[in-house]
């Protein structure tokens, strides 16, 4: 059972127009909290706390995440829970809002007395809840962002990363894209903070792989007009594109490259459904669109074929990135939690941090070093698209160990400890 | 624009080449975009937050009708007649009562309106982009004097062009566009002359949305469709207006160029200082001559 707190949206769908807007951004609190703090509920229900973006810019991601949630607290309580107990989820919208979410994160504490918190967040609020779950000593993991701020600068013991960083993404990718296309690279990313992490990352990576960067472009966050950047690429005629953008930024870019005639095969660091389909069907036609990427439907495993499919069947639709890495992340936990000897802040960060095994997309494990998840990577391509759907193929498997930094690595940048 | 390689001469022509034919293209939306927030601050004294909103609604109105029809010039005739619309109900519904009350009032309640109108764009069309293919007659491009530009984008200036004459010929020339302009001026003697002066302020508000919704439904195919595009838009359509001056058409037109035409050159000459250009020019406009570039009569004796 998933209950969920009253968001901004239910509250505008429920009332209309005019009235609304002093009620615009309330949220209150559903569901019987046993008011315990600091985690752990202390009865025969194990609470599990998400705190995601729902609405605002990332809104698009709220179907998958939601459904994916809520079809994975199912799928517990079906097998009968974890360590016997009933799981109750909890869902909160953090609006995109830092201080929104950190807000959500303490109410989840406080209010429902979670056991565990999960996030699916922008950096700047992922880490403002993984500092309220240090303080409050609640083991949180995250689902969405890698950025290298958290990994560094905000880890604390309690604090999981389940994504990989944005230079395991950049070592994935690159790789692929000189040996598939060839060595000359234009890069074009956002011009903020993650932005140049994700053009650095990239850089290094291509280079390492025997590539060159011949040019590089930068361009607001939200930039629409990408005339005078495909002007650019078309004049250094590069093997392919190194792409940062995520949201409305990659359909603008998309769509004036395809107007212009290019078709350089672009490689986007993250490429999130909801987004890139607004592009259209024909800029997939004409141009190589590939990712590197943690997870698509089309991932070779039993049982993610069965996930795929009672997805489909529920939702009318395939999982999305986001639906992946919300039921895989918090899966991964719940199975740790299920071989721990209790519920307890301190148990259950034991029982995390040294846990391996099988998750819907085949093998997972927790690093104790830097308590981040380590997997296989893919290199997917979109295949087509319509009007409602992107189509992956994934065209290579690269193993963890060759993409992830090592320990040494980065315990070795880190300013913050895990221990 | 596809630039031919030739020598170190043709590298600059190809740099200034370049330049204009993105500015311009650029500039012509921010021109198209903001001529209606500023007909409605001109005539009416009104800031309207909720300018994007309308241009966002406009194009998912087109795109609508786009998906049942599919023919782009139904789209455009639906978003104007949706923008409209949504101006005209917002005029009489949530303006008009707080003509007698301070300016705060009308930005608090716009500023709402746009946050309702983005939810409700998100629950009747979704949350995620939607693809609004750019119609197969204007897509392609175009090959001139050895350099080749995007179809829709020519198209783009010269509907901008022509709309925005349109515009500036209905107000100046036309009867109707002469009564609106003298009721904003003596309310009093143009009731006594038998005209509806209320009717003219409902007019004027859903003409400017409309042209918020036209420059949405034509923005649209080329920049992408989704919920927050009129909030990713309104902070440079707001330079423009400030830069061109609050209430000028004149302004308008000057200011979307210029920005549009300066960003370009900035993306290519000092690309880590291209986004900041508009907000220079608008800091130094503020500091330097407050009321704008053509900031002093206004749209009425312009």
């Amino acid at each position: 059972m998933v209950r969920e707190g009253l968001s901004r949206r239910d509250v505008l769908a429920a009332t209309g127009t005019g009235a609304v807007v002093g009620l615009a951004g309330c949220s209150s609190d559903s569901g019987n909290g046993n008011g315990n703090g600091g985690g752990g509920g202390g009865d025969d229900v194990f609470r599990v706390g998400l705190v995601a973006f729902q609405s605002g810019p990332y809104s698009a991601f709220a179907p998958d995440i939601q459904d994916a949630f809520e079809m994975l607290i199912d799928d517990w309580n079906d097998m009968g829970g974890v360590q016997g107990m009933e799981v109750e989820g909890f869902n909160r919208d953090s609006e995109a809002a830092p201080e929104t979410a950190i807000q959500r994160a303490q109410e989840l504490i406080d209010s429902e007395g979670v056991d565990m918190l999960a996030t699916f967040l922008s950096t700047d609020e992922d880490g403002g809840v993984m500092n309220v779950g240090g303080r409050n000593g609640v083991p949180t993991v995250t689902c969405a962002t890698g950025a290298r701020l958290l990994v560094d600068e905000q880890c604390n013991p309690y604090s999981f990363r389940a994504p990989t960083s944005t230079l395991t993404k950049a070592k994935a990718g690159a790789a692929g894209g000189v040996d598939l296309f060839g060595e000359e690279v234009f890069q074009l990313n956002p011009d903020y903070s993650w932005g140049h992490e994700i053009q650095e990352d990239w850089e290094r990576t291509i280079e390492e792989a025997g590539g060159t960067v011949v040019d590089q472009g930068w361009a607001e966050l939200g930039a629409s007009d990408f005339s005078t950047h495909v002007g650019a690429i078309q004049d250094a005629d590069p093997d392919w594109i190194q792409f940062g953008f995520a949201g409305s930024g990659a359909v603008a870019f998309m769509t004036e490259a395809q107007q212009t005639g290019i078709d350089i095969p672009q490689f986007h660091h993250v490429a999130y459904e909801p987004t890139i389909l607004g592009a259209g069907s024909s800029v997939f036609d004409e141009t190589r669109v590939y990712t590197p990427t943690e997870y698509t439907y089309d991932i070779d495993t039993e049982a993610n074929q069965d996930f795929v499919d009672r997805f489909e069947s529920e939702t009318g639709r395939l999982p999305g990135l986001a639906a992946g890495q919300a039921y895989r992340h918090i899966e991964a936990a719940l199975r740790a939690a299920d071989g721990a000897d209790g519920t307890g802040p301190d148990t259950l960060v034991s029982a995390i941090r040294e846990w391996s095994g099988e998750v819907i997309s085949g093998e997972y494990n927790m690093r104790s070093c830097d308590h981040q998840a380590s997997y296989p990577m893919y290199i997917a391509e979109v295949d087509s698209a319509d009007d409602d759907q992107i189509y992956w193929s994934v065209e290579e498997t690269i193993p963890a160990d060759e993409v992830l930094a090592s320990c040494d690595e980065v315990t070795g940048r880190m300013e913050c400890s895990v221990e | 624009m596809v630039l031919p390689h030739n020598t170190l001469l043709q590298i600059s022509v190809d740099g200034i080449v370049q330049g204009l034919y993105s500015g311009i293209s650029f500039g012509m939306i921010l021109v198209l975009t903001a001529a209606g927030l500023t007909l409605i601050f001109g005539l009416m004294g009104v800031v309207n937050f909720a300018h994007g909103e309308l241009y966002a609604a406009g194009a998912y109105a087109g795109f609508v009708l786009f998906g049942v029809t599919g023919n782009f010039a139904v789209a455009v005739v639906a978003a104007v007649i949706a923008g409209f619309a949504i101006g005209a109900i917002m005029e009489v519904s949530i303006i008009r009562p707080l003509y007698d009350r301070e300016p705060l009032y009308q930005l608090a309640v716009t500023f709402g309106a746009a946050i309702i109108l983005i939810e409700l764009i998100e629950v009747i069309i979704g949350p995620q982009s939607q693809p609004f293919p750019i119609p197969d007659l204007l897509s392609g491009s175009i090959a001139v004097a050895g350099y080749t530009f995007g179809t829709y984008r020519i198209f783009l200036i010269v509907a901008g062009g022509i709309l925005v004459t349109a515009l500036w010929l209905f107000l100046t020339k036309s009867k109707y566009g002469l009564i609106i302009r003298a009721a904003i001026f003596d309310t009093e003697m143009v009731e006594s002359m038998g005209y509806d002066v209320n009717r003219a302020y409902t007019f004027i508000f859903g003409l400017g949305a409309a042209y918020a919704a036209i420059a949405g439904v034509l923005v649209a195919p080329l920049f992408g469709l989704f919920p927050e595009m009129g909030a990713e838009i309104i902070i440079l359509i707001f330079v423009v207006v400030v830069v061109g001056g609050l209430g000028s058409f004149k302004g308008v037109i000057v200011a979307g160029l210029l920005i549009g035409i300066a960003q370009s050159f900035g993306q290519i000459y000092v690309p880590w200082a291209a986004e900041a250009i508009p907000f220079v020019l608008m800091v130094a406009v503020i500091l330097y001559r407050p009321q704008g570039l053509f900031g002093v009569e206004g749209v009425f004796t312009e």
